[in-house]
Parts: C-alpha cells; structure tokens; sequence
C-alpha cells in the first residue's frame, strides 16, 4: 500500500510545483510560493527516503519508473533544491518568475532520474537545460553573454542528442532503456549513436572539449544560480549518463570505458591546470568543479557495479561542497570580495564563513574525515579494480596539483587582518551550515551513503 | 582499565575543544592541564604493564562493514613509548609559547590537536584510520607553518604542503593496492601480517615501493628533503619542537610498521640502507655549510632520521629495540635542540651562526640547555642516545657486517660542527651580542622536563627495555 501511495506523490509534487510556479507569477508577494515550495519539497524529501528504506519498484503513470536508484536520486535533487531556493528567495529580485523555472528544473531532474524510455531522459534534460537558461537570463548582472553562451551550448548538446536518439532506432526502436543486444559484429551505426549519447551528455557535464565556455558562464551569474548550475544540472547529467550507459550500452562496456578514460584524464588536467592561474576566486572554483568532474568520469569509465557506486557516492558528495562552496561565494561577491587578496584575512572577519570555505576546500582536496575522502577512495579503487590503473594516478596526479590553489586559499583565509566584519543573514547561514554539517557528518561516518549508493547501484543494474 | 583508550581521546578532545572558547589568560593553562592528564595516563599504562603484564589493550568498534574497516586502536611497546614521547614533547611545546607576545589561542589549539593526530595515528592498527591521522597531523602542522610562522611562511608552508600531499598521495595510492589485493579485503594490519603471504611477490613489491617512497619523503631522505630547511625554519618556536620531535617520526613509524607487515629480503634491506648512508652523508655536509642554526638543525635531525632507519633495516630485534629506543630518545634530543634554538631566535631576532655570540652571558638556561642537547646529539653516555646508538650499530654489524658502521662517521662529524657552535656562539664570552628580549621562567620548566626525560632513560634503560620484553 505505502509504495502505492508514495509513488503518485513522487511525481504528483512536482507537478504541484509547477502549477504553483505558475500561480506564482501572478502575485506580488513572494512568502506564499516560497513556503509552498519549501514544504512540497520537504515531503517529497520525506517521501523519497521512505521509498529508498522500503524498496522495491513500481511505475507511475506508465512512464515514471521508481526504483531504489530513482528514490535515491529524487531525494537528493529535492535537498538540492531546497537549498537553492532558500538562498534564492532571499537574495533574488525577481523570486516569483524564479520559482517556476526551478519547478520546471526540478521535473527534468525527476524526469531524469525515473525515466525509463530515452525520450522521456532526453526531455528531462531539454527541461533542466531551458529552465536553466531562462533563469541565467534572469539573474544576469551587466549582459545577456552568460546566457546566450548557456544556449548554444545547451542548444547543440540536445540537437546532438535528439541525433543519437534517433540512430538508435534501428535497434530499439521503442526507445525504452534496455540493454541493447545486437547480434554480429559492432554496426558503426551503434558506435556512432552511442558517441554521440557521450558527446552530448558531457557537454551537459562539462569535459574537456565541450567545456570552455562554462567558467564564463559560472563567472557572470550570480552566486546561486552558479550553484544550481554546478550542483543540480551537472549532477543530472551524470545520473543520465549512468542510466544510459549502465543500462542501455552495457554490453559495449570496453568501448565507452576508453572513451570516457581519455575524457576523464583531459577533464582532470584541463581544470586543475587552469585553476592555477586565476586570480578570481569564482573563476577558481569553476574549473576546480569542471575537474571534479572528471573524477566522477572515472568512475564511470570504469563500467562496473563498484565504478558507478563510486560515482554516485561522489556525486552525492561533491554536490553538497559545491553548493556551499558558491553560496559563500555569492555572499562574498555581494560584498565586492572577489580575488584572493580581499579573501585575505576571511577568517577574522567572520569565523563562521571562513570556517565553512576551510572544510569545504579541505573535503575537495580529500581530507579523510570529510565526505569528499570517500568518494576519492571508492573512485581510485574502482579504477584499479577495473584494471585502469592509470587512471587514479592521473587522479592522485590532479589530487596533487589542485592542492596548491587550494592550499593557496587556505592560507590567504587565515591571514590576520584588520578588516571589517561581515555579517550573513539567517537564511544563507542555514544552507551552508547543512552542507557543512552533511559533509562533516557523512565524512566521519559514510556507512550509510555507501550502502544507500550500493543499493542504488545494484538496482540499476537489475532494471 | 578497558576503556582507558577512549579516555585517553575524551582528555585530548576535552582540552582541543575548551582551548577557543576558555578566556585568553587562561588558555594555555588550560591545554597544560590537559596535556598534563594524558601524560599521567600514559604513565599509567606504562605502569601497568611493568608492573602487573597487563598489555594490549584493542579497542575495536565497527566503523564501516563495507570497506571491511574497523576502528581498532592497539597499544604495543613501540606505540607506548613514542605516545610518551609525544606527551613530554608537547607539554615542553605548550610551556614555550610566549603569553603575551605571541597568538597563544591559536598556538595551544594547533599543538593540542597536533597532539591528538600523533597518539592516534601511534595508537591506530589500521590503515584507514592511519591515514586519517596522517592527513589531520600535515593540516595542522601546515596551518602552524603558515599563520603562526616567520614573514617567509608563505613559501615554507606552501613546499611542505605540496611534498606532504605527494606523500600522502602516494600512500592512499598503496593503501587501496593492500585494500584490492589482501584476499579478505581488509585494511586492518593485524589481518595484513596474517595474510601478508598471500600477496603476490610482484604486487607486494611494488606496494612496499610505493609506501616506502611516501614515508621516505615525509622523514625526510635524500632526494625529498628541500622542504626541511625552509619549514623548521620558518616556524615558531613551539611549532618547530613538536615538528622536529614528531612529525619526522612519522615517516619512521610507518616504515616500523611497513617492515612488520611485510617480509623483506636482505637485498632490499640493503639497498634501505645505502638510501640511509647517502641521505646521513649528504645533510651532514649541507648542515656544515649552513649559516642559519634552524637549517643546521633540520638537517641534523636526518642525519638523526637516517641512523634510526638503520636500526629498523637491520630486520633483527636488537635492531627494532634500538629504533624505537632511538626514535624516543632522538626525538627528544632534537626537540630540546629547537627549543633552544628558537629561544636564541626569540632573544637575539636573528638565526644567523656568525652574528650571535656568548648565548651564555644573556641566558645561562639556554646555554646549558643547547649544550646539553648538543652531548645528546653526539651519543654521550648518561643520554638515551647512547643506548640507541650501541643497540643501532650493534644490530647493523650483525646483519650487513663491517659496512653497516661506516655512518658512525657522520656522527663524529655532526659532534665537529655543533661543538665549533658551542665553542664560537654559545661560550665565546670575548664580545656579548646584546640581546632584544629577556624571556619568561616558564622556559625553564620545558628545558628540565626534556632533560630529565633523556638523562632517566640514559640511566635507566632496563625500564624501556623490559617494555620491549613483556609484549
């Protein structure tokens, strides 16, 4: 009975949010659609780890799949999302029109991560990328280029996609996710269908070649939506690459290992060499998240049950630092502190900021004792698992070289300085102190974020 | 007497956390009285075992099942003993920090939780918890280099930092090649010695590599070691006797325990100990043309690094009792040697060899404690150091044969240049340099407790080396 019920209210939420966006726009005051959006979140929060703890499978509405990798991802998206709309509604001028764009994001995430035909994944994702593009429009600061470049990349990713989509057809031609099973040598057809799934799907995740405009982009939109963008639309992105290539390519394994190897190792590189030089702390941030992930394209490469646990740990974890981290970036940018120099001495002017920057920086280098350490530890052990052992030395190689940006903000945070203080106001302290307190707790005891990606993993490769 | 363990942490977590929060006279009071506690409990258990054979006592709490990984923490004679040294180190560090001149809030954190890091990671039997207290110790100790350092800290701290990330890299690397590789997937070192045959030659080889190298640049030797001069330097004073005195037995203790996992054959244990000879060779001549004392003194702390890896490549028990009896009393000698030297820093503003002169007209305690620690240095009999030194040689004959004796001689030459110092810089009453600064009582107190503690095992080394028997 209770999968029966939760499983409706899995998707009815979202399609609540969206009508309620939708009603939002046409009032004034903002309080109404923002607790009305808090709380639909909190229940499909609630919902969804009940699902997860429960188990088992249904179908809603005959295109939603809910299994245990699907609840765990819904859950997730949903604290997400509570997070960005919190630091939104404080910090954004036009909150109503906003609050239907992250409904609307909101469903391509679900839609994503309960999808079980390739039409609805490649629609969850044109709803997650247009949603996004409207909202960098919105929260734009001098000009439109953020979200112009935002478009034509996620313009040609879809274009790119719908063509993969359609190769397919000749193999299955009712577009559900399964594996694929072609009898006979590889049809270059196939190979091509599934590059070009690859390529469209890491320009929504920003590797190496299709990435160089995502650091102007994070650049010149506000803190929040950078958030969003690096914590949600990546994340989702990555939830569609496990879903496609752990199911539908399966038995190709051997190719898309090597394709995804060699886009990791650029990935890595390509950020963390680039985050060496910058001098704006935004700009740093956005190519250290461009190289996180490439680590979780490890994981992924290595094409194994433990390979995609492992992504699924770190993308778990990496989404928390990510958007604590550009949250206090944003509060910072507010305050015209931008390069490392007025980073100087953040310690002193408020011990909360700085302490939260040191943790989440100290769990991106991969300090045991925060999350971040785990999901680099399941990550390089997959690899050498798999038999790619080159792999995690070009991991532990990167870990290395982004410990000196890192270690370099560090040390400029607890500079003594006599500057002046700042002052946060109580809702942004809330997001960053439960990003803080997840990541701290989860790093001194990961056992339940280890079954729960072991579950999901394990699922998704029953499907 | 089971949880003495867990009491020990709840001390040590007891003191890091009231340190920020207790008033600004009161803080290093505070960290001192609770350093003071864990060094009595300590006492405690040495006594314990002395007396009544009570020895390992094994906390284990299931930690995370599916990684295989418990907490298990195991006392045994080495961890013992270099807890002690940790606890007479960093009471000594505490009793040196300056109140008024210096951040003490900062100061007595970072020691404390420095503190914790090294009897944990000397406590932790395993690999992930090792790894964890590593991590925790090269945070701190970065932190302690970078905020509370000298003007050129920025640069020290940034090289510490980058070879330690090197280092710990590598050793994440060997650990998660055990963690594939031991058929029962564990990470628990008493399940490694067991299984330790069951490793394929080729792999354990190539892991033993991988960790060595880790722990070789954390120590450091030869070709890792350009972070040393700048770092020991660049520190506070407090800071650089508890870097000096423990965090290079770090990279020895891991070794230790490298060699307990793994069977090695005597060519590898030769080759360790040519590493050994060439990095002792090498740091004695760059210390001889150094003019800063901090630099000096880094350096003799590997040529102090490389005689204990002696002691521990010799594979036969003389030759573990002498390590661990010289990491203890090597650790405290070089401890007592940066305390006295950064007190000359603190005086005279200058670490400079040439400029400072006749240290014993403005500080007799000084004075005598530098020269005390010089004789320490040297092996004189009546310190520790001399029973580590015969043991070390001893078991280096017995298993490399003549060859083994020849870094005997760079012990002669560390005792030419310190005793040039001595003679030039502390004693030379012809032209006092004028001092700036005059310095608190409390210095004394940390001289005698180092002291004290080399001359008691100098006297008595049947205490240590009935621990080594009753395990």
């Amino acid at each position: 009975m209770i999968n029966f019920n939760l499983m409706y209210m899995l998707i009815l939420i979202p399609i609540v949010l969206i009508v309620s966006g939708a009603l939002a726009i046409l009032h004034r005051k903002k309080e109404s659609a923002f607790i009305v959006q808090v709380v639909l979140l909190i229940m499909n929060l609630i919902f969804a780890v009940l699902f997860f703890v429960t188990g088992g499978q249904t179908i809603a509405f005959s295109i939603f799949t809910i299994y245990s990798f699907s609840a765990l991802f819904i859950g997730l998206f949903s604290l997400l999302f509570l997070l960005i709309v919190i630091l939104t509604y404080k910090h954004s001028m036009k909150f109503n029109y906003i609050s239907l764009l992250i409904s609307m994001v909101y469903f391509g995430a679900i839609a994503v991560s309960t999808s079980t035909s390739l039409i609805i994944t490649i629609i969850g994702i044109e709803m997650v990328s247009i949603g996004s593009i409207f909202m960098v429009l919105f929260e734009k600061r001098d000009s439109v280029e953020a979200a112009i470049k935002l478009f034509i990349l996620s313009g040609s990713a879809i274009a790119i996609l719908t063509v993969a989509l359609a190769l397919i057809i000749p193999y299955d031609s009712t577009f559900t996710i399964a594996a694929i099973i072609s009898s006979g040598p590889l049809n270059y057809i196939l190979l091509f269908s599934l590059l070009l799934f690859g390529i469209g799907l890491l320009f929504e995740v920003g590797a190496f070649p299709f990435n160089l405009w995502i650091p102007d982009i994070y650049e010149e939109v506000q803190g929040n939506i950078t958030a969003m963008l690096s914590g949600i639309n990546k994340k989702v992105a990555f939830v569609a690459i496990i879903i496609i290539f752990g199911i539908v390519f399966v038995r190709y394994w051997y190719i898309f290992s090597e394709f995804f190897s060699i886009i990791a190792i650029l990935t890595m590189f390509f950020g963390n060499i680039m985050a060496l030089i910058q001098t704006n702390i935004k700009r740093m941030f956005a190519y250290s998240a461009i190289s996180q992930s490439g680590y979780i394209l490890i994981g992924i490469a290595s094409a194994s049950q433990f390979g995609f646990e492992a992504s699924i740990f770190q993308i778990i974890a990496h989404s928390f630092m990510i958007i604590g981290t550009f949250a206090i970036i944003m509060l910072l940018e507010f305050r015209n502190i931008k390069t490392l120099n007025d980073y100087s001495g953040l310690m002193y002017r408020n011990g909360f900021i700085g302490f939260s920057l040191t943790i989440f920086i100290l769990s991106m280098i991969g300090i045991p004792g925060l999350m971040g350490f785990y999901g680099k530890f399941l990550l390089f052990a997959s690899a050498i698992n798999a038999n790619i052992v080159i792999l995690a030395i070009i991991g532990l190689i990167n870990s290395i070289i982004s410990v000196y940006y890192y270690g370099r903000t560090i040390a400029a945070i607890f500079k003594p300085s006599n500057k002046n203080k700042i002052f946060i106001d109580k809702y942004s302290y809330f997001v960053i102190l439960v990003a803080l307190s997840l990541i701290i707790v989860f790093g001194i005891y990961p056992t339940p974020l280890i079954i729960a990606s072991q579950l999901a993993s394990s699922s998704l490769l029953l499907l | 007497m089971i949880y003495i363990i867990l009491i020990l942490f709840a001390m040590l977590a007891a003191g890091i956390a009231l340190v920020p929060i207790s008033p600004r006279a009161l803080c290093r009071r505070t960290a001192l009285i609770f350093s003071g506690v864990v060094f009595a409990i300590i006492l405690h258990m040495i006594f314990n075992l002395l007396v009544y054979n009570i020895l390992p006592y094994s906390e284990s709490l299931a930690y995370i099942p599916e990684l295989n990984t418990r907490v298990l923490f195991t006392v045994t004679p080495i961890s013992m003993i270099l807890m002690l040294m940790t606890s007479i180190i960093s009471i000594a560090a505490l009793l040196s920090i300056r109140p008024i001149l210096e951040r003490e809030r900062g100061l007595s954190f970072l020691i404390m939780l420095f503190q914790l890091s090294s009897i944990g990671l000397f406590l932790s039997y395993n690999l992930l918890l090792f790894f964890m207290f590593w991590e925790m110790g090269i945070i701190t100790v970065f932190m302690l280099i970078n905020i509370f350092g000298s003007s050129e800290s920025n640069n020290a701290s940034m090289r510490f930092l980058m070879y330690s990330i090197v280092s710990s890299s590598l050793l994440l690397l060997g650990i998660i090649l055990i963690y594939l590789y031991t058929p029962a997937h564990s990470l628990n070192i008493d399940t490694i010695i067991a299984n330790s045959a069951t490793i394929p030659y080729t792999i354990g080889s190539v892991i033993f590599a991988i960790m060595f190298t880790a722990f070789m640049i954390k120590i450091p030797l030869f070709p890792f070691h350009s972070w040393v001069g700048s770092a020991y330097a660049e520190a506070p004073t407090s800071g650089s006797v508890v870097i000096s005195g423990i965090l290079s037995k770090y990279g020895l203790y891991g070794i230790f325990m490298l060699f307990v996992m793994f069977n090695t054959t005597q060519s590898m244990r030769i080759s360790i100990l040519i590493i050994a000879a060439i990095s002792a060779f090498y740091s004695v001549f760059v210390a001889i043309k150094s003019r800063d004392i901090k630099v000096l003194l880094a350096y003799t702390g590997i040529v102090e690094s490389a005689i204990i890896l002696i002691g521990i490549t010799s594979g036969n028990a003389t030759g573990y009792y002498g390590a661990i009896y010289g990491m203890f009393a090597y650790g405290l000698s070089i401890a007592l040697l940066f305390l006295a030297a950064g007190t000359i820093e603190q005086m005279y503003g200058s670490r400079s060899v040439d400029n400072i002169k006749a240290i014993v007209k403005n500080s007799a305690s000084t004075a005598y404690a530098f020269i005390f620690g010089v004789f320490a240095a040297t092996g004189l009999p009546l310190t520790g150091i001399f029973i580590a030194d015969i043991l070390i040689f001893t078991s280096g004959f017995e298993s490399f044969g003549i060859l083994a004796l020849i870094p005997i001689a760079t012990i002669m030459i560390i005792a030419a240049y310190l005793y040039r110092i001595i003679s030039k810089s502390v004693l030379n009453s012809k032209e006092p340099t004028l001092a700036i600064r005059g310095l608190e009582s409390d210095r004394i107190f940390a001289y005698i407790i180092i002291i004290a503690a080399i001359i008691f095992i100098g006297v008595f080394p049947s205490i240590m080396l009935s621990i080594f028997s009753a395990s």
